[in-house]
C-alpha cells in the first residue's frame, strides 16, 4: 500500500423521505411510498460533490487518493461522476438496496484495506456502518445526505466532507488523529408518532481536523484518550465500598470500567458494585429502566454519567434508561454528591458555556438536579459546572 | 538620461511589506567540526604546579575518570561566532517585530540601557556568599524593587526568590500549604480553584503540590461562573489561583466578590498578575482583597524575554503570611541591607540563592525610569492600543471577539476565526503558519481552545499607530487570502527560514531525536556504542 | 526645557497627544478613562502610585543605577575562592557576545518556523550536552540544578512507584530544603550519612537504608564538598540490587575529566550549566539539565520541553518541534503532571557555545587544570600552621573543605581579615554542616592562577599568625 486509499459507499436513498414528508427513509413501505410520491434520490450528488470538493482540496501537485467503491448506485457511479477511476469493491444484490447491502459492502471495503471509509446517508446509514466499522482503527467520516443527521460522525456539507477527508489523507499515517463519535440509534416509529428518544448506539473514529505546528508556551493537551484514562483513574480512585454505580454510556465510562477491570459495555447502562474491600465487580450489565430501579433499591448507590450527543445533555439523551426513580432513590439515599459527571476538557470547553440539560421525564426531578454539579475531567482535576433544565 | 527613464523616484512600499526570514540553511554544529580545532584555550597547568602535585586527573581510579573523549564539536573560534550569528539572524526577536501576536506574553521593548547596566561586573561579577557588605548595592535595589512592587500590588511583603512565573505560583502555593499547615488544617484544605483563563501553570502547580484541583469555565458573558465558584468553595478549599482581566482581556467587575466567598470558607486567595500590563497604577492586587500575587518581571517589567529564559518572578504577600516567604528575605537594619536567613516558619527554598539579579536590576531600572505617572501612561497606553488594534481587527472577514461584545478590554483580546474557519475550511492554525510570511508572530491560546478558532492579541505600550495598523494590515491579507486562494494559506510558510514541517517523526518513540547522536544512532546507522 | 515639565517618554510611542486624540476619536471614547468603564469604582486606586521620582533622561538613569552598583564589590576586583554551588569560570568573550545578541536576547515562544534559530540552538545544546554526558536525551533548561535534581527525584518517583528517595546528608542546606518543598507531595526524603573519615557517603548507612521502597538515590559528583565519589560503582550496585535508580547529580565543567553518570549506570543526569559560560551575577546565571537515555517510560516523565529534529517539505532543511509525548501510547501521565514555564533557555543557548568552543579537547584541559590547580591548594594550605585539611586522601576537583579548628580562630573572623586584604575566603560551612566545625569550602578554579594560590596561602598564615 503506498498512497492513502480511501473508500466510498453510498445508501442510493438516503434522504428520499425529507422532501415529500416523511421522517426518515427506514423500511421498504416508506422508501415506495417516498417514491409514489415523487421524491428523487439525492444521496448520490452529494457524494459527487463530496469527492470533487477532496479533489479541490487535494490539488494538482500530487496523484489523487486511491478510491475504492462498493459497485454502481451505491458508490462507483457517484466516483465516477466525480472524475474518480475507482476499484470496485463487492457486487449488488437483487433488488432495491438495504442496510444489510450498506453492511455487507463495507465490510468488504474494509476488509479490502483503507485509511479513511466515505459513507453517504444518514443516521440510519451510520448505524449500519457502526455494526461493521465500530472497531477502532478503522476512520470514518459520514457524507451528509440524510434526513436525520443528528450523529456526530458527519462533516456540515458535502463540501466540509471533502475538505475534511483530503485534509485527513494527506497527513502521514502517524500524524492522522481521530476521535471517538457518538452515533446515536433514533426509534423512528416514535420518532413519528412525535415523541423524541436517542440513544447511543455506537461510536465510530472520525478524523480529526489536522494541528499542524503551533507556539508552544505549555505543555500540548493529552490525547482524547489519555484524558480518558486519566479520568478512569480519578473516578476509580473515589468509589466507595459497599456500594453500587449506575454507569451510563460512552467511550468515557468504558475506560473506567476498564480501569475497574469490567467489561463495561459501550452504549449501555451497566451496574458494578463496589465489595467491602473496595473490590469491583459487574452486577448487570446493559439493563433497562426496569431493571436498573431495582437494582439500586435499598443500597448505597451511585451513578457515573456523561453527556450525550453534543448537547450536553446529562440525562434523557441516550441514556434513558437511567429513569426518574433510579435518580430519585440514589438522591434520597446519597444526596448530590452521588450523582458523578465525567467529561474531558475538551468536551466542556467545547459547550461554549451552555450548561448541561437534564431531561429525566420528570420536571420536578429536572428543577432539583439544576444547579451546579462537580465533573471529574482528570486525574485530581475537576470543575464544577452549571446544570439546567432542558 | 532622462528623469522619466531614471527609475526615480522609486515606487512606494507596499503593504504588508514582503519580507523574507533569514534563510542560511545552516548546519547543525556537529556538521561542522573539523577534527583538531580550537575555539579557546584554558589556561594550562603551570609546570611549578605540575611539578608539585603531577596529574590528579590521570590518577583517577578507573570507573571515575572518564574513559572517552566527549564528542563535542571542534571549531575554529570564527566558525563559532559565525554559526550562532546566523541562528540568531533566524530568531524572530522582539526587536525585530511588531510583536503583538504573542498575546499573554506582554511582548514589550526591553531598554537597551538596562541590558548594559547589567553587564557590568559589579553585578555580572558578584558571588551570592560575599559579604553582604560588598554588595550593599545589589541589596539596597532589590530592597527597594519589594518596596515599588509591593505600592503596585498593595502587598505587603514581596520576595523576588522565583526564577519566572510559574515559579512564582509555585511558592505561593507553598506559602498557602504552609499557612493551612501552621493552623492545624493542611490535611483538611486539599482543594484549589482556578479558572479555564488562567494560565495552565496555576493548575499544574497547584496538582504538582499535591492538590485537587477544580477548575471554573466561563459563563456566557466570558467571567468565571461565579455560581461554580459557589459551588465549588468548601471546608477542603486551601485556595483561589485567579488572573484578572483574564486572557480574554476582559476585566471582572465582581472579583471582590470572588475573593470574598473563598475567604468566607477560610480559604486564601491568589492573584496571578501575568496581564498586569493594563491596570498599572489603576487597580491592585490588595485592595481586592487578594491574600497573595505574583508578576512576571519579564512580563509587565520589561526584562528581556530570552528565548524562553532566564525571567523573574516576584509573589507579594499580605502581612500575616510574611512569616512563609522563602528565605533569605532582603532586610535594612539602619542605613544597611541584610540578608535575614533565620526565618523558622519559612517554606525554604525555592531556588538557588536570592534571585535572577540582573532581571531584578532591569525591573528596577526600568521603573526608576517611568515612576509612577510613567507606569499609568503604560498602562493606559497598553489599553488604548488594544481598543484601537480591536476596533481594527474587527473589521476584517470572519474574525469575531466572543463575550463582552461592544465593550471595552484591558490589554488583550482573544478573537475567534470562527466564521472564516466555516466559511473557508482554513483553521487559526493555519492562519498562523501564513502570518509569519509577513514576519511577525502569531499565537492561538493555551488548550483547550474554549474560544473556537482562536487568536490572541496584546499590542502592548511598545508599538505606534502605524505598528498596529501594520498588524491589522497583515491579518487582513491573511484574511482576503483564504477567502480568494485557501491553498496558499493552507500551503504556508512561504517566506520563512524553512518549509512546513513534518512532524509525524516526533510523536513516534521509534523515530524521535531529541539530540544529534540520537539522530545518528537512529536515521544515519552510526554505532551502537553511543547509545545512551 | 527644565526639570518636572512633563515629556514624552521614549519607550511609549503612542503617548504624543495628537496621536491619542487621534485613536481614541477612531474608536468612539473621549479620554482613556472610557476605556476602563469595566474596573468599578470601588476597586480603583484613586490616587498615583506612591514611588520614587522618575529619572526619565537616560544619563540621570544610568548615574543613578551605576551608583547602587558601584557600592558593590566584584570579584574581579579582589580574589576571590566562593564556590558552593555558584562558580568563577572564564567567561568567553564569545558567550557574552551570542547572549547578548538582540534577537536571541528578546525572542520567546514562537514556532519552529520564525523562531527557527532558537530551536537549532537549543537541539544543538542539547545535542551537546548530550555527548558530555553520554546520554540521548536532555531537556530544554529547567530553572537551576535545585530544580533538576528535585524534578528527576520526582520522575524517578512515578517511574518505580515508590515512595522513598535518598539524598547525601552532606548536600548544600539550600539544594535540600529546594527539594523537599519540592517532592513533599510525592516522595519522603531520606538523608545518607557521610564517612567522616572521608567525606564520601557512608556505605553501610547506604547498604542497610536501601530497601524495596527507595524510588531512588541521588548521588553528587563531585560532592558538594568537592570530593570525588569514588565509591560510585558500589554505590550504583547497591542501587539496583534493590531495584532503585540512581540519579548523577554532576557539574558539567569537570566531565572532561570525571566519567559521567552514564558510564556509572546511572539513569538519570541531572546538575546546573552555570559553569558552562555563565558570570555568577549574584546568582542569577542558573540553568538546570536532566538528562536520561532514550526509553520511551523516561521520556514521558520529563516535564521539560523536549525538542526533537524532523524533516520538511524540502529535502536537506532541518525542522524542530516538540517531542510531544502525551500524543504516544507511552502517555499514561495521570499522577503528578507538572508544569512548563519560562526558565533558563538563553543560558542553554550559551552552554552550547561555550561547549563548541571548548570542544573535547577544552573540556579535558579545564578539568585537569582545575584538578591540578585544587590539589596544588590544598597542598599549599596545608602547609599553613594550624590548618588542616581534613580530606586531602580523597580525590578533589574545584572545591575542598579548610579546617581551622586548630587554629583557635573562627571562619568568620580570618574571613573578615582577608577580606581586608583583597582576598574573599571559601563558604562558611559551620552552620549547614556543623559536624565539620569551624570550616571553609574553598574554591579554586581555572581561574585561579598558581601566584593567586600563594597568595591566599601566605595571607592566611599571615592572618592567623
Amino acid at each position: 500500500m503506498t498512497g492513502p486509499r480511501a473508500a466510498l459507499v453510498v445508501n442510493p436513498i438516503a434522504g428520499i423521505g425529507g422532501r415529500v414528508g416523511l421522517a426518515g427513509s427506514d423500511g421498504a413501505e416508506i422508501v415506495a411510498e417516498a417514491l409514489s410520491r415523487g421524491a428523487i434520490p439525492h444521496a448520490n450528488d452529494r457524494a459527487v460533490g463530496a469527492l470533487e470538493a477532496l479533489r479541490t482540496r487535494w490539488g494538482a501537485a500530487r496523484p489523487v487518493p486511491a478510491l475504492l467503491a462498493a459497485p454502481g448506485e451505491m458508490g462507483a457511479d457517484a466516483a465516477r461522476r466525480a472524475g474518480f477511476e475507482p476499484l470496485v469493491v463487492g457486487a449488488l444484490g437483487r433488488g432495491s438496496t438495504t442496510a444489510a447491502d450498506t453492511q455487507r459492502l463495507a465490510g468488504e471495503l474494509i476488509a479490502a484495506g483503507l485509511d479513511l471509509l466515505l459513507f453517504a446517508g444518514g443516521d440510519g446509514t451510520a448505524r449500519d456502518i457502526c455494526g461493521v466499522a465500530g472497531a477502532p482503527g478503522v476512520a470514518v467520516l459520514g457524507i451528509p445526505a440524510g434526513v436525520k443527521i443528528q450523529s456526530a460522525v458527519f462533516a456540515t456539507s458535502p463540501a466540509a466532507a471533502g475538505d475534511l477527508a483530503a485534509a485527513f489523507l494527506a497527513l502521514p499515517p502517524g500524524r492522522r488523529r481521530t476521535s471517538q463519535r457518538e452515533v446515536l440509534d433514533l426509534d423512528e416509529a416514535a420518532y413519528r408518532r412525535g415523541e423524541l428518544a436517542p440513544r447511543l448506539f455506537g461510536e465510530l473514529a472520525v478524523p480529526e481536523a489536522g494541528r499542524w505546528l503551533q507556539a508552544r508556551k505549555a505543555p500540548s493537551p493529552a490525547s482524547e484518550a489519555a484524558a480518558a484514562r486519566a479520568i478512569g483513574a480519578e473516578v476509580a480512585a473515589h468509589l466507595v465500598a459497599g456500594t453500587r454505580y449506575v454507569l451510563g454510556p460512552g467511550s468515557t465510562l468504558r475506560s473506567i470500567g476498564e480501569r475497574l477491570g469490567v467489561a463495561k459495555t459501550l452504549v449501555g447502562v451497566d451496574v458494578v458494585e463496589l465489595d467491602a474491600a473496595g473490590r469491583p465487580g459487574l452486577v448487570a450489565s446493559d439493563v433497562g429502566a426496569a431493571r436498573l430501579a431495582a437494582l439500586v433499591e435499598g443500597c448505597p448507590a451511585g451513578v457515573v454519567v456523561t453527556p450525550i450527543g453534543g448537547q450536553g445533555f446529562l440525562f434523557g439523551r441516550g441514556n434513558q434508561q437511567i429513569g426518574p426513580d433510579v435518580l430519585r432513590a440514589i438522591l434520597a439515599r446519597s444526596g448530590r454528591d452521588a450523582i458523578i459527571v465525567v467529561a474531558t476538557p475538551a468536551k466542556l470547553a467545547a459547550l461554549g458555556g451552555r450548561p448541561f440539560l437534564v431531561d429525566t421525564g420528570d420536571v420536578a426531578l429536572d428543577r432539583e438536579l439544576a444547579g451546579y454539579l462537580r465533573v471529574v475531567t482528570g486525574r485530581s482535576e475537576h470543575a464544577t459546572y452549571r446544570v439546567e433544565p432542558a | 538620461m532622462s528623469a522619466a527613464a531614471s527609475g526615480l523616484p522609486i515606487a512606494q512600499k507596499p503593504t504588508p511589506r514582503r519580507f523574507h526570514q533569514a534563510r542560511w540553511d545552516e548546519p547543525i554544529i556537529f556538521e561542522l567540526s573539523v577534527p583538531g580545532a580550537r575555539g579557546i584555550l584554558p589556561p594550562a597547568t603551570e609546570a611549578a604546579i605540575s611539578a608539585v602535585v603531577g596529574n590528579p586527573a590521570a590518577a583517577l581510579p578507573a570507573g571515575i575518570r572518564r574513559e572517552r573523549p566527549a564528542a563535542l564539536p571542534e571549531l575554529s573560534q570564527v566558525h563559532v561566532v559565525r554559526h550562532y550569528d546566523r541562528l540568531s539572524q533566524e530568531t524572530l526577536g522582539v526587536d525585530l517585530n511588531v510583536d503583538v501576536g504573542q498575546g499573554t506574553c506582554t511582548m514589550k521593548y526591553s531598554p537597551k540601557v538596562n541590558d548594559q547596566l547589567v553587564r557590568s561586573p559589579r553585578l555580572a561579577d558578584l558571588h551570592p556568599l560575599q559579604d553582604p557588605a560588598t554588595v550593599q548595592g545589589t541589596l539596597e535595589i532589590m530592597w527597594r524593587l519589594e518596596r515599588m512592587l509591593a505600592e503596585i500590588s498593595g502587598m505587603d511583603r514581596m520576595t523576588l526568590q522565583p526564577a519566572a512565573g510559574s515559579a512564582a505560583i509555585w511558592t505561593n502555593v507553598s506559602m498557602i500549604r504552609a499557612w493551612h499547615a501552621a493552623r492545624g488544617e493542611g490535611a483538611v484544605r486539599d482543594e484549589i480553584i482556578t479558572t479555564i483563563f488562567s494560565h495552565p501553570s496555576n493548575a499544574a502547580c497547584a496538582k504538582v503540590a499535591g492538590y485537587r484541583v477544580i477548575t471554573l469555565y466561563p459563563d456566557v458573558n466570558g467571567y468565571p461562573d461565579l455560581g461554580a465558584l459557589r459551588a465549588a468553595v468548601s471546608e477542603r478549599t486551601a485556595a483561589l489561583l485567579i488572573t484578572n482581566p483574564e486572557d480574554t482581556g476582559i476585566f471582572n467587575p465582581r472579583i471582590a466578590e470572588y475573593v470574598r466567598i473563598v475567604h468566607e470558607v477560610g480559604g486564601l486567595a491568589s492573584y496571578d498578575q501575568a496581564n498586569a500590563n493594563g491596570i498599572l497604577g489603576v487597580t491592585r492586587a490588595g485592595d481586592a482583597g487578594f491574600d497573595l500575587c505574583h508578576f512576571n518581571l519579564h512580563k509587565t517589567f520589561s526584562t528581556p524575554h530570552a528565548c524562553g529564559g532566564p525571567g523573574a518572578g516576584a509573589c507579594g504577600v499580605k502581612a500575616d503570611l510574611a512569616r512563609f516567604l522563602p528565605r533569605p528575605t532582603v532586610e535594612r537594619v539602619g542605613d544597611r541591607y541584610v540578608l535575614d536567613d533565620e526565618r523558622p516558619d519559612s517554606i525554604g527554598k525555592v531556588r538557588p540563592w536570592y534571585g535572577v539579579a540582573p532581571n531584578l536590576v532591569r525591573a528596577y531600572a526600568w521603573i526608576m525610569s517611568l515612576g509612577a505617572a510613567g507606569l499609568r501612561e503604560v498602562a493606559e497606553t497598553a489599553v488604548l492600543n488594544n481598543n484601537y488594534l480591536m476596533a481594527k481587527v474587527l473589521e476584517i472577514r470572519g474574525v469575531s471577539a466572543p463575550y463582552a461584545a461592544g465593550r471595552r478590554r484591558i490589554e488583550q483580546v482573544r478573537y475567534s476565526w470562527e466564521q472564516l474557519t466555516r466559511e473557508t475550511g482554513v483553521t487559526t492554525d493555519e492562519i498562523g503558519q501564513r502570518v509569519v510570511d509577513f514576519g511577525t508572530h502569531y499565537w492561538t491560546s493555551h488548550h483547550p481552545f474554549v474560544v473556537p478558532e482562536p487568536m490572541t492579541l496584546e499590542p502592548t505600550e511598545s508599538y505606534s499607530r502605524a505598528d498596529l495598523d501594520e498588524h491589522a494590515a497583515i491579518l487582513a491579507r491573511v484574511s482576503a487570502e483564504a477567502y480568494a486562494d485557501p491553498e496558499h494559506v493552507r500551503s504556508a510558510p512561504h517566506a520563512s527560514t524553512i518549509h512546513r514541517i513534518d512532524d509525524a517523526p516526533l510523536d513516534d518513540p521509534a523515530a524521535w531525536a531529541i539530540t544529534w547522536r540520537a539522530y545518528r544512532r537512529k536515521h544515519l546507522g552510526a554505532g551502537a556504542d553511543t547509545q545512551g | 526645557m527644565h526639570d518636572g515639565e512633563k515629556r514624552i517618554h521614549p519607550y511609549l510611542p503612542n503617548t504624543v497627544p495628537a496621536v491619542r486624540e487621534a485613536m481614541l476619536r477612531e474608536i468612539g471614547a473621549a479620554t482613556v478613562d472610557d476605556l476602563y468603564a469595566e474596573i468599578p469604582a470601588s476597586l480603583r486606586l484613586g490616587r498615583p502610585l506612591d514611588l520614587p521620582a522618575p529619572l526619565d533622561s537616560e544619563a540621570e538613569l544610568v548615574r543613578h543605577v551605576e551608583g547602587l552598583l558601584n557600592q558593590n564589590t566584584s570579584t574581579r576586583e579582589v580574589l576571590s575562592f566562593l564556590g558552593a554551588g555558584c562558580y568563577p569560570h572564564h567567561v568567553p568573550a564569545v558567550c557574552d557576545e551570542i547572549n547578548g545578541r538582540a534577537e536571541f536576547l528578546t525572542a520567546y515562544a514562537g514556532t519552529p518556523y520564525e523562531d527557527h534559530g532558537r530551536f537549532q540552538a537549543l537541539f544543538e545544546y542539547a545535542s551537546m550536552m548530550g555527548e558530555l554526558l553520554e546520554m540521548d536525551v536532555v531537556n530544554v533548561p529547567t530553572y537551576d540544578g535545585f530544580q533538576a535534581a528535585a524534578t528527576a527525584l520526582r520522575m524517578a518517583g512515578r517511574i518505580t512507584g515508590r515512595p522513598r528517595v535518598l539524598v547525601p546528608a552532606s548536600m548544600s542546606r539550600d539544594k535540600r530544603s529546594r527539594i523537599l518543598d519540592y517532592v513533599r507531595p510525592d516522595l519522603v526524603v531520606d538523608e545518607v550519612a557521610v564517612d567522616r573519615a572521608t567525606s564520601l557517603l557512608n556505605l553501610d548507612a547506604l547498604r542497610a537504608t536501601l530497601d524495596g521502597q527507595v524510588a531512588a538515590i541521588l548521588v553528587e559528583n563531585p560532592t558538594y564538598l568537592g570530593a570525588v565519589e569514588t565509591q560510585v560503582p558500589e554505590i550504583v550496585r547497591l542501587a539496583h540490587a534493590a531495584g532503585s535508580l540512581v540519579i548523577g547529580d554532576v557539574d558539567p565543567s569537570t566531565l572532561g575529566v570525571l566519567a559521567p553518570p552514564a558510564a556509572w549506570g546511572a539513569e538519570i543526569a541531572c546538575g546546573d550549566i552555570q559553569p558552562l559560560g555563565m558570570h555568577q551575577q549574584f546568582g542569577g546565571g542558573h540553568g538546570g539539565f536532566i538528562a536520561t537515555r532514550d526509553d520511551p517510560r523516561f521520556v514521558a516523565e520529563y516535564p521539560s520541553r523536549l525538542f526533537g529534529i524532523a524533516p520538511t517539505a524540502v529535502a536537506g532543511e532541518y525542522g524542530f518541534g516538540d517531542v510531544a509525548y502525551e500524543r504516544t501510547s507511552f502517555a499514561v501521565r495521570e499522577e503528578g503532571k507538572e508544569w512548563v514555564g519560562t526558565a533558563a533557555s538563553l543560558w542553554g543557548i550559551t552552554a552550547g557555545v561555550y561547549l563548541a568552543l571548548m570542544g573535547p579537547q577544552g573540556m579535558h584541559e579545564l578539568g585537569e587544570t582545575m584538578m591540578a590547580r585544587t590539589r596544588y591548594a590544598m597542598t599549599r594550605l596545608a602547609e599553613v600552621p594550624g590548618v588542616r585539611i581534613p580530606f586531602a586522601a580523597q580525590h578533589h576537583v574545584k572545591e575542598f573543605v579548610v579546617d581551622l579548628a586548630a587554629t583557635g580562630r573562627t571562619v568568620e573572623a580570618v574571613s573578615t581579615a582577608l577580606r581586608e586584604r583583597g582576598i574573599f575566603f571559601g563558604a562558611h560551612l559551620s552552620r549547614e554542616q556543623p559536624w565539620l566545625g569551624q570550616s571553609a569550602l574553598v574554591c579554586v578554579t581555572e581561574v585561579h592562577a598558581q601566584a593567586d594560590i600563594d597568595r591566599l596561602a601566605a595571607s592566611l598564615a599571615e592572618v592567623l599568625a
